[in-house]
């Protein structure tokens, strides 16, 4: 892991969160949020990486870390192999290849500026176009890569006169714009109504295979992880604790909280013929514990059925599996401490 | 009173908004049938007139609404007592109904709770409102019942809102609406802030109060897969009308109308190939400027001629009882045989691919 990958745009390297805690008694010892430890993961050209997990798993706190909108407590983001310095002129510059799409894009546009103004306003910055006719023609053709038409009428209307569905596509143009090799996005459709989400996903699967983007999938629904992701990887309380091709993790879930996870989502194909109860038993109870006073070890050991007394003294390390998955969790073995070489892509062991 | 009878027959029901831009109409002339014990799911996204349907149920409605037109009968269980309409319910006759037979749990369990109040004193209240006969003690007693039937410990009596996680919250916010034994409960999409795993426990948890207390439940959500988990019955409803009424399994198998087929397969699935999926193409209308005849006929890949003038009756295909679909294509005056499920997936198939030519 500790290798640089030259085939990965962006790497994350033993990244942590820690939020100071603002108290009101300066003498109190001091306290952070711990929203994410230890996190590693490699996003590639054409490739689409899921990070599930509940509220409070810290995905979100991963995608603004490598979006540059948090500066990291601790680890690396490395862009093409470079680590990245997160200031000034070289933040801006990163900005422009990694562009990220927010969950809510109600909130995300600005209500006092037309489509046109969102648009041009990176055309600009990033010096992608410099005259009017250029802005404008170039808008045109981002508004048609998003499917947005007729275009020409679009481009004066105001977010409130768009649907839902087209103001997320506004905002994925937006980060077009920039004309990124990295899209991060923060849950991009759960704000959508049912029957217009699978458009928007859609919409990112092609930009993805057409434009060879490296995409970071944050969501909660796990079914459209396995939809939109080559490779997944589950979160609990700011631990990474599975990882590997979607489809493998999501048919044979190795560690106990995906299997959790997993038994909890929705899924109108498992049913009990004859049953009284469609719901599936949950092998686990309970919620995501705090982050300010963490569980010691294994984070998910108060509420794991198959907890052992080591679970509550360290965080086990990686165990590999042949197939290209990985897991963090002692049913497996010990696995292997933190540094140790790095996993394979899942592009690359997915026949 | 058998197991099967209606608890709540809503007959033609019909609600307008008024607002400077028009009249909205948010329910159009709805008739469904809530029977003793079901879940009924009331299936929709945003604008389809489920959440409007559901406070015109409990007259709850906001000013600027109008119900200009039905009956909503509510039959109690108790012997002897004759069903009223509570569309003709006076205030004072209001207070009684709500909460002693119809409840209703908020989306937000976060915002249904008073903040500066315990959860112990919020049941009191309620308590203390409907049944004054009760003394102090037998009202701490109830309420320390009520919260054991739910799951959450005792001691809890005595937390504020804010002591608590949002499924503690949820729980208890059910805990209140159960308070008084009411017959039917309307959940206004009780577990969407929630995450998956908490979603799930208070779906079971409110399952087996059911089957304990026997109330019915009136289930509002936009997310059809859980309907299919919990829902005896369930309704799809599109601008303001129910566009089909059916069993969970037989939507599930074979989804009659092309809005239900559309948004059943609009959700990734966990099993099976992981085919490409399509959803369905456009957006919900703007109810202000509703299209003419069907309403989802700008969206429906298999519209033809009639769809665009007239608007569709919900009633069974010719020769069955069930499910009921309001759609031409099962109309024989239309069309002499009714879609199959295969001609259903070819069309949005073709629609689909249609657009990505575009």
């Amino acid at each position: 892991m500790s290798t640089p990958r030259p085939d990965a745009v962006v790497e994350a390297i033993h990244l942590r969160k820690a939020f100071p805690v603002h108290q009101a008694n300066p003498l109190a010892r001091s306290q952070a949020v711990r929203a994410v430890e230890d996190a590693s993961l490699a996003l590639f050209p054409g490739q689409a990486t899921a990070i599930v997990g509940e509220s409070g798993s810290g995905k979100t706190t991963i995608a603004r870390m490598l979006a540059g909108l948090y500066a990291p407590s601790g680890g690396t983001i490395r862009f093409r192999g470079q680590p990245i310095r997160l200031r000034g002129r070289a933040l801006r510059e990163y900005r422009r290849h990694v562009q990220m799409i927010f969950q809510d894009p109600f909130s995300s546009l600005n209500p006092t500026h037309t489509v046109r103004y969102h648009l041009s306003r990176p055309l600009r910055v990033y010096g992608h176009a410099r005259s009017a006719h250029e802005v404008r023609e170039q808008v045109i053709a981002l508004l048609e890569r998003v499917s947005l038409t007729p275009a020409s009428q679009l481009i004066e209307k105001y977010p409130h006169e768009l649907s839902g569905g087209q103001r997320q596509r506004v905002a994925i143009a937006r980060a077009l714009a920039a004309q990124p090799e990295v899209l991060l996005a923060d849950e991009p459709v759960s704000m959508l109504d049912v029957s217009i989400r699978l458009d928007i996903l859609n919409l990112l699967l092609r930009l993805k295979e057409e434009e060879r983007l490296a995409l970071l999938f944050i969501t909660h629904d796990i079914a459209s992880a396995r939809y939109f992701a080559e490779e997944t990887l589950v979160m609990y309380a700011g631990q990474m604790v599975e990882g590997g091709p979607s489809e493998l993790i999501i048919q044979e879930p190795k560690h106990p909280y995906t299997q959790l996870l997993l038994s909890a989502a929705p899924d109108p194909d498992r049913f009990s013929e004859g049953g009284s109860s469609r719901l599936a038993t949950l092998p686990a109870r309970g919620e995501i514990p705090s982050l300010v006073t963490p569980p010691s070890g294994c984070r998910f050991h108060p509420r794991c059925p198959h907890a052992m007394p080591v679970c509550r003294e360290r965080f086990p390390g990686r165990t590999q599996f042949a197939d290209g998955r990985w897991t963090h969790c002692f049913l497996y073995g010990e696995g292997e401490p933190a540094g140790a070489p790095g996993r394979k892509p899942a592009s690359e062991v997915t026949p | 009173m058998t197991k099967d009878s209606p608890a709540l027959d809503i007959r033609h029901l019909s609600v307008d908004y008024h607002s400077e831009s028009g009249t909205v109409h948010a329910v159009a002339d709805v008739s469904l049938t809530l029977r003793r014990g079901e879940v009924l799911g009331l299936a929709g996204e945003s604008g389809s007139g489920k959440s409007t349907l559901a406070y015109a149920l409990a007259r709850l409605l906001p000013t600027v609404a109008s119900i200009t037109a039905g009956e909503i009968i509510y039959a109690p269980a108790v012997a002897g007592s004759e069903p009223v309409d509570v569309l003709k319910l006076t205030e004072r006759q209001l207070r009684a109904f709500r909460w002693a037979d119809l409840a209703v749990v908020f989306q937000s369990a976060m915002n249904s709770l008073n903040p500066v109040m315990t959860v112990g004193a919020q049941i009191d209240d309620v308590l203390r409102t409907h049944q004054s006969e009760l003394s102090r003690q037998e009202r701490a007693a109830r309420a320390a019942e009520l919260l054991k039937l739910v799951g959450i410990a005792q001691d809890r009596l005595h937390s504020f809102p804010h002591e608590l996680s949002g499924g503690m919250r949820q729980r208890a916010a059910i805990a209140i609406a159960l308070a008084l034994s009411p017959e039917i409960i309307i959940m206004d999409e009780p577990t969407t802030a929630l995450d998956v795993v908490v979603q799930h426990e208070i779906l079971t948890e409110i399952l087996r109060l059911r089957q304990q207390l026997g109330f019915s439940v009136i289930f509002i959500t936009h997310d059809l897969s859980l309907l299919l988990e919990i829902a005896d019955s369930i309704a799809i409803m599109y601008a303001g009308r129910i566009a089909e009424l059916a069993t969970y399994d037989d939507l599930r198998t074979r989804a009659a109308h092309p809005y239900s087929y559309g948004l059943l397969s609009s959700f990734p699935r966990l099993r099976g190939p992981r085919a490409v999926a399509s959803g369905i193409p456009g957006t919900p209308p703007d109810l202000r400027a509703a299209p003419p005849g069907c309403a989802f006929h700008p969206r429906c890949p298999l519209a033809f001629a009639p769809c665009m003038s007239e608007v569709p009756v919900l009633q069974p295909p010719p020769g069955t009882i069930s499910p009921l679909v309001a759609c031409h294509l099962y109309d024989p005056r239309f069309r002499a045989t009714p879609p199959t499920t295969s001609e259903l997936a070819s069309a949005y198939a073709t629609a689909a691919q249609r657009e990505s030519q575009a």
